[in-house]
């Protein structure tokens, strides 16, 4: 670094010096001698030469401006080429979308294609997502459970095929409104917001009172840890919540989950990082909170995936095979290998 | 605006030359930059005097042309240099030395300091903050040039005209109280730029982080709102910044203005009255712009130091911070050994305490599994016992003595951590899995430690094998490839004592068996200390510490605590549902 800046340095900051020296000197030397030389001939009176003089100080000063200027110019073409790149992005809200209806019913993937550039994830997905019912999704890493919840997020445009909401192609419906339907807790638990107030009513989108913040701190198995902190619900995560250990971190995160109060809910892993009797009480606790509301969940978590009303294995690119523990346990080798595998399993 | 200065900080000037101390100074070119200030002092009036003489009507002889320009020359040339030494060499040189003395206290200092700050805010303080700081002391050796110039200039009008002098000390004096106003304004925007600058920056990186998460929360809109109260923010300190800057050009313009104006008016009604001549004046005018120039830059070096004086707070922090010692303290000649904690207290340094009168021993050659519900001070344990922290009260002990005593590189020397999340650092995997061995690793002793980590099959069927490179964040390798590639690290590290921090957590079946079935071999022989939030990952542990509450509920062989401990009897039925 030190070495291309002095290189860099060197050559700009003599360039400027040199500039401005040679400005500011050479019209002095050339007036005082010429001054003198046609004062003492008669040719020019003192005042008129002091007149010259002072003008032609001005003149450089506004000459030098004028470069700098030009050179400034120069220079900023590379920084409006990289913000015309960012003006030039579309933005997801610039389409109208004809489908004014609120997201209900199943959810239908049709023949679903998609790749993250060359590395293809669904080669032809179709399922259902039955409205009101608990899913969860089984695979291996890299089979797309994730990236499944992601397109129903609408953070990717599908490849080819369909996914529908009550029969209708999710394109068409407002995408902010697919968004607001929907409460997705990724893996990482994001949260933004210095306190535990701010993190957990973040784009909840409508006033909530400390009773109903309190409450959903209790329900996700979080108020223990923050009634102990400093200044209770107003105390300081941290940026990005660093202050918080990761199952707390994913505590706060389901809270903000369970405040936002929608019908689908998607949860990728949102227990993994709790120690087991922790996990076992949210698990409760989400189990309540999604009864009536559609859950999409990604767990490895056997006695977990045991509860849920419907199993999807994805491997390959596509479903393998669907149905509850007992069918799968029967029909479906990967599940099987998932379930002898798994760590909480009893079987 | 007085109350608001005063939330500005303030250091002394012992620890503004603290930062400077041991540091390589380029003690030739400072003199160089003194050098020149007398030079050029000399230069000015050398040619006023040959101004004053061609201008009085004096003879215009080749002799005196040649002479001229010469010192023309000459001045110009001692300018260009004067600038050029300085911004050119000077202020990048002690950049350098600089960046690479806070990037040695950085490295070194103890973990608590690394908590109170962000990386971002961290990253700034090489980078940006620290160019700041070295402002000052090329301002400090830019005073002492310039000064030289000054007395010479000022001691050379005494010569001329006392009338002229008159008038132009008031013009100094004038000059005086505007720059004394002008360092207020610039007081003012600096600390529009403080309290705003950082909260635009920092509100930028983090949302730019979360962005799935406002799109799942749909608060495009709100964000969008919120984005437009920083940047009004912001604006109010650009146009502080800016007035600032329009102030220092007016104080520039005026100067020279005041000069010539004093000078010429002042002169042309002497020279009516026949008291002064046309050279005196001409000459007079060359150095008195000189003078009022070197004080005019007097103010804005005052008003630069001023201005860097909450960069240089913040890189003397760093400067201040003990550097951990890690080469003082026994050399440890002892064998492997118990390890005691005895009532050890814990608090981080913004929160509650977290460790409560803490007494166990985790005994030689066995796997002790540390047990507790989230927030509990698990990691803190696993943390104290590498000695990134000190205990606040109690003591660790080892072989009988105070583990303090021994010298922290060899006692970290004897620990392997493998923590939550994977620490990859950009390079090949070579240079991964090699990571701090300070000796030559052989191709057939990689082979043996990628097979005993699982990864030998792996690492053999990518086309440049170990010397593929691993991207930032490691993200073309999955999260348990990269837990494997922690495990080979630790494995080629060999040491006696394995730390492991829930391992396997976030890690589908599949990978997490993979990972289960490195971590076996690799404990095999050691004294294990092992933090898991499910019981399969510590079945086979011999002994149980419970904590609950930041204290130790229970501790003794997995029985007995099944026996006598309530949340262990829990811990162990819900792993088995």
């Amino acid at each position: 670094m030190y070495k291309a800046r002095v290189e860099a340095q060197k050559v700009m900051c003599a360039g400027n010096i040199a500039f401005n020296v040679i400005m500011g000197y050479i019209p002095n030397v050339i007036l005082m001698l010429l001054g003198a030389s046609l004062i003492g001939k008669g040719q020019l009176s003192f005042g008129d030469w002091v007149m010259f003089f002072m003008y032609t100080s001005r003149m450089t000063a506004s000459i030098s401006v004028v470069i700098f200027e030009w050179a400034d110019i120069k220079g900023t073409q590379g920084a409006i080429m990289r913000v015309s790149g960012i003006m030039m992005n579309p933005s997801e809200f610039d389409e109208t979308y004809p489908e004014k209806g609120a997201h209900e019913g199943d959810i239908e993937l049709r023949d679903l294609q998609f790749s993250y550039g060359t590395k293809e994830i669904f080669e032809n997905l179709t399922m259902t997502i039955k409205e009101g019912k608990k899913t969860v999704l089984v695979g291996g890493s890299g089979s797309g459970k994730t990236t499944l919840l992601k397109l129903l997020e609408r953070f990717y445009d599908v490849g080819d095929g369909q996914i529908l909401f009550n029969g209708k192609d999710i394109n068409t419906y407002d995408i902010a409104a697919t968004r607001k339907a929907i409460s997705y807790i990724s893996q990482d638990a994001p949260m933004l917001g210095d306190t535990v107030r701010e993190a957990v009513t973040y784009g909840v989108g409508r006033t909530v009172t400390d009773e109903e913040i309190v409450q959903a701190l209790e329900a996700a198995s979080a108020w223990d840890f923050v009634q102990k902190m400093p200044a209770g619900i107003d105390s300081s995560i941290g940026d990005y919540g660093c202050r918080l250990s990761g199952g707390q971190r994913q505590k706060i995160a389901l809270t903000r989950g369970l405040l936002r109060n929608s019908r689908y809910v998607l949860l990728d892993e949102s227990t993994s990082s709790m120690d087991a009797c922790s996990a076992l009480n949210v698990q409760k606790a989400i189990d309540n909170y999604i009864q009536g509301r559609t859950c999409i969940m990604i767990s490895n978590n056997v006695s977990i995936v045991m509860e849920a009303d419907e199993v999807i294995v994805l491997k390959d690119g596509g479903v393998e095979a669907v149905g509850d523990h007992e069918s799968l346990l029967r029909d479906s080798a990967t599940y099987r290998e998932f379930c002898s595998q798994g760590r909480e399993c009893q079987l | 605006m007085s109350k608001k200065r005063n939330k500005q900080i303030h250091i002394k000037w012992g620890e503004f030359f603290n930062i400077y101390k041991g540091l390589k100074l380029p003690w030739l070119i400072f003199g160089i930059m003194i050098f020149f200030g007398f030079a050029y002092g000399w230069a000015v009036v050398k040619q006023a005097g040959l101004e004053q003489g061609f201008m009085s009507g004096g003879v215009l002889t080749t002799d005196v042309i040649v002479q001229y320009l010469i010192i023309s020359l000459a001045s110009m040339l001692i300018m260009f240099m004067q600038q050029y030494v300085r911004d050119g060499l000077c202020v990048e040189h002690i950049n350098r030395e600089m960046r690479k003395k806070l990037w040695g206290n950085l490295i070194r200092m103890p973990i608590k300091y690394y908590d109170k700050e962000t990386p971002e805010a961290l990253v700034s303080r090489i980078t940006r903050d620290c160019e700041k700081a070295n402002s000052l002391i090329v301002e400090i050796v830019g005073w002492i040039a310039q000064l030289a110039t000054l007395v010479m200039a000022l001691s050379a009008l005494f010569g001329y005209s006392n009338k002229l002098l008159m008038l132009t000390g008031l013009a100094i004096i004038a000059v005086v109280i505007y720059g004394l106003a002008i360092s207020k304004v610039s007081y003012w925007a600096n600390y529009m730029m403080q309290t705003y600058m950082s909260p635009f920056t920092m509100y930028l990186a983090q949302r730019l982080k979360a962005f799935e998460l406002i799109k799942a929360s749909g608060t495009e809109d709100e964000e969008f709102e919120r984005g437009q109260r920083v940047i009004n923010d912001m604006y109010k300190a650009d146009i502080a910044s800016r007035i600032e800057l329009g102030v220092i050009a007016t104080y520039v313009n005026l100067t020279s203005i005041a000069n010539t104006v004093i000078v010429y008016i002042g002169g042309s009604i002497m020279m009516a009255k026949g008291i002064l001549d046309a050279g005196v004046l001409v000459a007079y005018y060359s150095l008195a712009s000189t003078a009022m120039n070197e004080i005019m830059m007097y103010f804005q070096a005052y008003v630069n130091i001023k201005g860097s004086q909450g960069g240089l707070a913040k890189v003397v922090r760093i400067i201040d911070a003990e550097s951990e010692d890690v080469d003082s303290g026994e050399h440890i000649d002892i064998p492997d050994d118990d390890i005691a904690f005895e009532g050890v207290d814990f608090a981080y340094p913004d929160g509650a305490n977290v460790l409560n009168n803490v007494s166990f021993t985790i005994p030689k050659g066995k796997t002790t599994a540390i047990v507790g519900s989230n927030g509990e001070g698990k990691t803190t344990v696993l943390k104290l016992l590498e000695r990134y922290y000190d205990p606040g009260e109690g003591r660790v002990m080892f072989g009988g003595r105070n583990a303090n005593e021994f010298s922290k590189r060899e006692w970290r020397q004897m620990f392997g951590y493998t923590s939550q999340d994977s620490q990859i650092l950009s390079g090949t995997v070579r240079d991964n899995i090699t990571y701090g061995l300070k000796r030559y690793v052989s191709e057939e002793e990689l082979d043996s430690i990628a097979e005993k980590a699982n990864l030998k099959e792996l690492i053999h069927s990518l086309p440049d094998g170990y010397d593929t490179f691993i991207d930032d964040g490691g993200s073309n390798f999955s999260s348990g490839e990269l837990q494997r590639l922690n495990i080979a690290r630790t494995i080629a590290k060999n040491p006696e004592y394995m730390l492991l921090d829930e391992s396997t957590c976030n890690l589908d079946p599949d990978t997490e068996i993979e990972v289960q079935g490195a971590l076996e071999k690799m404990m095999k022989g050691r004294t294990i200390v092992i933090i898991a939030h499910s019981y399969n990952a510590i079945k086979g542990a011999d002994n149980v510490i419970v904590l609950e509450g930041g204290t130790v509920t229970c501790q003794g062989t997995q029985k007995e605590v099944e026996e006598r401990n309530g949340f262990f009897r829990e811990f162990v039925d819900s792993s088995a549902i």
